[in-house]
């Protein structure tokens, strides 16, 4: 049906679809929707981290001009009580017996306006009983501990793991092969560390938000999520509706990075609609949104042993996620961590158990990479150790170690689909291309993750009888691009002008079902839908053609982008006014995706190298320069590929350097604004910085792509923490690597006499 | 809606408004939610981020922390007034030209507040971008497509683009 030829749209970095509408001002986002008869919401929070709620004082509030309803809990009947999450139902929309974390939702008041129910929140009167807090790990899994949940929760629709009854574990994961004893019989050489990883905030520039309208027989959510579709599902759940009757529209989202993921506002905002009879809006600003969702803080005790060659024998890792007060999606994030330990090396012998642990804080979920950071922080750590307790060149022993291309990574998963030494090795060449002389420590770190799982996504492509495209898709455009690929992709498939293509925002009620938007899958899995539509597109055109030409299907055919019938060359849209027989109609082309091959769809290759100065009176990490390498097996727009690279690479920054969501003994979160909680900004940036793109065209994805933009950050805080170690000879285990941290550090080796 | 309301005067994207506000309305939400410019941003709530700078006189100002009643007898400058009939200004061609957005919910105040920068300093250095740019945050970029605006920005300035 198709010949190939050469591409046009693909591999060039083409403008953004969405360029001119975020440049000027005019792309709406969701606190931008004007929605008539809305009402406003605001939200009543616990002071405490862990508190018995007695009783709810609203009359005041209540008693507020402009206020509709002042509502606790016990107010929102069946709705009130019905608990909501996707891997465990753990969660309710406000807190009914007790408070769990520091801000959790108590009470909210809906209002006329905004300020007026701000104001009535602040006169709602809620008498507690503290509870102990749960705030650190270990604490938290030790016998006789305070349970964050005393009721063990029911699964959720996707929930796969349960909870350990009695005690706070939310989910557990453990995985082996071989006899780790015996692999560490083998070793000469067997470290064991342990590393820990801060909590961290997205800190999206738009924060949460859900604008619900609830009638009896529909239920209608404007909201800036990233997962429409997981959405409906936990709305017609709660709701008892038929799918068909849940609408969910995203407008334009101001970043997500998986914080946006599954359930947040949107159930509230969908009860209170409910409740009081209007739309309801529940904006809730960054503090809000500093109480709604953040990284696993994870404690990683590893073992490796190696032999006297650096061969690796036996990798064992007990790791505590600090999964705050509600699953969320912490049970896969449990999962991932399990298969992000395990490296990119070939270790016989292993044996991992992940833990997550309730405790009373802010709830835990996905972000970039989950699971990611926190792993190859620790396994890239230890290879350092390993290589200096070796006393070999740390590159060395990864080249000696890393799994080669169809090499199994995991039984059962797809096996190793990069070629990672070479990766590696042009990772160095582009280092000493970047080097700065006054660097005093350079160090890399080889990150892989397994993304996206579950590669089920549909599409619908429309084309007109004008040669205009409509692409219809529900993978949420989060700013990494994606509505710009989409239609690089369809002008390619069907030889329109990309501006012609119109890829349409989620809204469930027209576009199709996609089962979320992360985990690196947008190329590679909605990509792959869009195109099919394409060429389900073309394939009708094909047989419209001969239908109208009266000739056998096998004298038409598709070639240098037009449909040819016989050797009259006919132009897509023509096809279709001369089927319909006049400028009318158009042809609806479908895609269907629901594996692409073994799991993962492909294997995320983030790897990076930096160079720091370190000083020496204050502690500061100066990073001189840092280059990221990505598989990303076809760069269909090399421009954003870079971006996603780069940006990812200055979030690692953060975590690196001085991100910390920092709990008091009490629960109480002392950095709760963007004034306590430093996220890296422009003078932060290494004086080089650059993103190298592998391109072997051997993805599962359109034209051989594979996905990208979550690995850039993985390698970040193992890379920087090994060029410390060879700058001052100090290992630093725990993040974030700030001036204290490393200045006290300093002092300490210092303090210390020299090893002989 | 109340007695306490006061009249701003006040000029808006060259636009002469006469309003009647509350003492202690922001100028953010008067923009926002009174004259229906929402290409201005609400995120920190507390100067740090940057996404509502606008400019009041020319000079950068976050109006999530600013009275609008401070815009009296002065001039507002906000993203929807940057571009002239359709036309954009060459700080947004250079947001266009290097997609230093992506999100983009900090992206008009970024413009805005490279705006401000490159009329008063056309020649700015690097350095003295970076500095300038401390107070907008960006949390997708990484900031690297951001500054190579800025730098593409400068060039066709100095080549006598209409700013």
């Amino acid at each position: 049906m198709s010949q190939p030829g050469p591409l046009r749209e693909i591999g060039h970095s083409v403008e953004r679809k969405d360029g001119v509408a975020k440049v000027t001002g005019r792309a709406q986002y969701l606190d931008d929707l004007v929605i008539s008869g809305a009402v406003y919401a605001a939200i009543v929070r616990s002071p405490y981290a862990h508190a018995r709620i007695l009783s709810v004082e609203r009359a005041a509030a209540a008693a507020v001009p402009g206020v509709v309803a002042a509502l606790a809990a016990a107010d929102l009947g069946a709705l009130g009580e019905r608990p909501f999450g996707t891997f465990l139902k753990d969660q309710r929309v406000l807190a009914r017996d007790k408070a769990r974390y520091e801000g959790e939702p108590v009470a909210v008041v809906v209002a006329e306006d905004p300020a007026t129910a701000a104001r009535a929140a602040s006169l709602v009167d809620v008498a507690y009983e503290p509870l102990p807090p749960v705030i650190d790990v270990v604490r938290a899994r030790e016998p006789g501990a305070t349970l964050v949940h005393d009721t063990p929760p029911a699964l959720g629709r996707q929930g796969r793991w349960p909870t350990v009854p009695g005690t706070n574990v939310c989910a557990r994961v453990a995985i082996e092969q071989g006899d780790v004893e015996q692999g560490f019989r083998d070793a000469d050489v067997v470290l064991e560390r342990t590393y820990t990883f801060p909590r961290v905030f997205h800190y999206t520039l738009e924060p949460h938000g859900a604008v619900a309208s609830a009638t009896p027989d529909e239920l209608t959510v404007w909201t800036n999520t990233g997962h429409p579709y997981q959405l409906r599902q936990e709305l017609a759940d709660m709701f008892e509706l038929d799918l068909a009757r849940i609408r969910i529209v995203v407008p334009y989202v101001g970043g997500s990075f998986g914080g946006k993921s599954f359930p947040k506002l949107e159930p509230l905002a969908a009860v209170l609609s409910a409740t009081v009879g209007r739309p309801v809006k529940v904006l809730n600003g960054v503090e809000g949104s500093m109480r709604i969702n953040r990284r696993h803080g994870a404690r990683v005790t590893l073992r490796v042993g190696a032999r006297r060659d650096g061969t690796l024998t036996a990798k064992h890792a007990r790791v505590l996620l600090d999964g705050g007060a509600y699953a969320d999606l912490g049970p896969v994030v449990t999962e991932k961590t399990s298969v992000r330990l395990l490296g990119p090396y070939r270790v016989p012998h292993y044996s991992i158990q992940v833990e997550n642990v309730y405790t009373t804080t802010t709830p835990a979920g996905a972000f970039r990479s989950i699971g990611g950071p926190q792993s190859v922080w620790a396994t890239e750590s230890i290879m350092d150790e390993l290589a200096a307790a070796l006393d070999m060149d740390p590159v060395e022993l990864r080249l000696h170690n890393l799994v080669s291309r169809g090499e199994s990574v995991r039984p059962g998963l797809r096996p190793m689909d990069a070629d990672l030494g070479d990766d590696l090795k042009r990772l160095g060449k582009a280092m000493d291309e970047a080097h700065a002389p006054e660097a005093a420590g350079r160090g890399v770190a080889v990150g892989i993750s397994n993304p996206a799982e579950l590669p089920i996504s549909t599409a619908i492509v429309r084309l007109h009888y004008d040669g205009s495209a409509t692409v219809l898709c529900s993978m949420v455009e989060v700013g990494q691009g994606l509505h710009t690929v989409l239609a690089q992709i369809v002008a390619e498939e069907l030889s329109v002008p990309r501006a012609a293509v119109v890829v349409v925002s989620p809204d469930t009620r027209v576009g199709p079902y996609d089962w979320s938007s992360g985990a690196s899958r947008g190329v590679t899995i909605v990509g792959t839908a869009v195109q099919r539509a394409a060429q389900d597109v073309r394939a009708q055109l094909l047989a419209l053609a001969a239908e109208v030409a009266g000739v056998p299907a096998a004298e038409v055919a598709w070639r240098d982008g037009a449909v040819h019938v016989g050797e009259r060359r006919v132009a897509p849209a023509q096809v279709i006014r001369e089927w319909y027989g006049r400028p009318a109609g158009e042809v609806i082309g479908r895609g269907y995706v629901r594996n692409l091959g073994r799991d993962p769809a492909f294997w995320e290759i983030g790897m990076g190298g930096a160079e720091i100065a370190v000083d020496r009176d204050t502690g500061v990490i100066q990073l001189l320069s840092y280059t990221g390498l990505a598989d990303v097996g076809r760069a269909i727009n090399p421009q954003l590929c870079e971006q996603q690279d780069v940006g990812a690479i200055v979030m690692g920054l953060g975590h690196t350097l001085f991100e910390e969501m920092a709990y008091s003994e009490s629960g109480s979160l002392l950095n709760p604004s963007m004034i306590e909680y430093r996220v890296p900004l422009v003078t932060d940036l290494p004086a080089t910085l650059h993103a190298v793109l592998v391109e072997n065209g051997d993805g599962a994805g359109p034209y051989g792509a594979k996905g990208m933009g979550e690995g850039g950050n993985l390698a970040v805080a193992p890379a920087i923490a090994n060029a410390l170690a060879r700058a001052t000879g100090v290992r630093i285990r725990d993040l974030p690597l700030t001036p204290e941290r490393v200045w006290t550090a300093l002092r300490e080796a210092a303090a210390r006499p020299a090893r002989p | 809606m109340t007695a306490r309301q006061i009249t701003l005067d006040t000029t808006v994207n060259g636009r002469a408004l006469s309003l009647s506000v509350e003492p202690e309305a922001l100028l953010l939400d008067v923009l926002r939610e009174r004259l229906g410019l929402t290409g201005s941003k609400r995120s920190c709530d507390v100067q740090v981020c940057g996404a509502c700078t606008v400019l009041l006189d020319g000079l950068p100002v976050s109006a999530c922390s600013v009275l609008a009643y401070e815009a009296r007898g002065r001039r507002v400058l906000t993203i929807e007034g940057l571009a002239r009939d359709e036309r954009l200004h060459p700080v947004q061609e250079a947001f266009l030209a290097t997609a230093g957005f992506q999100c983009g919910f900090c992206t008009p105040g970024m413009i805005m507040a490279v705006k401000a920068l490159l009329d008063d300093s056309p020649s700015a250095t690097p350095e003295d971008v970076r500095e300038h740019l401390r107070g907008n945050i960006c949390r997708c970029t990484g900031y690297a497509s951001i500054l190579a605006a800025v730098a593409v920005a400068q060039r066709a300035l100095a080549d006598g683009a209409a700013g």
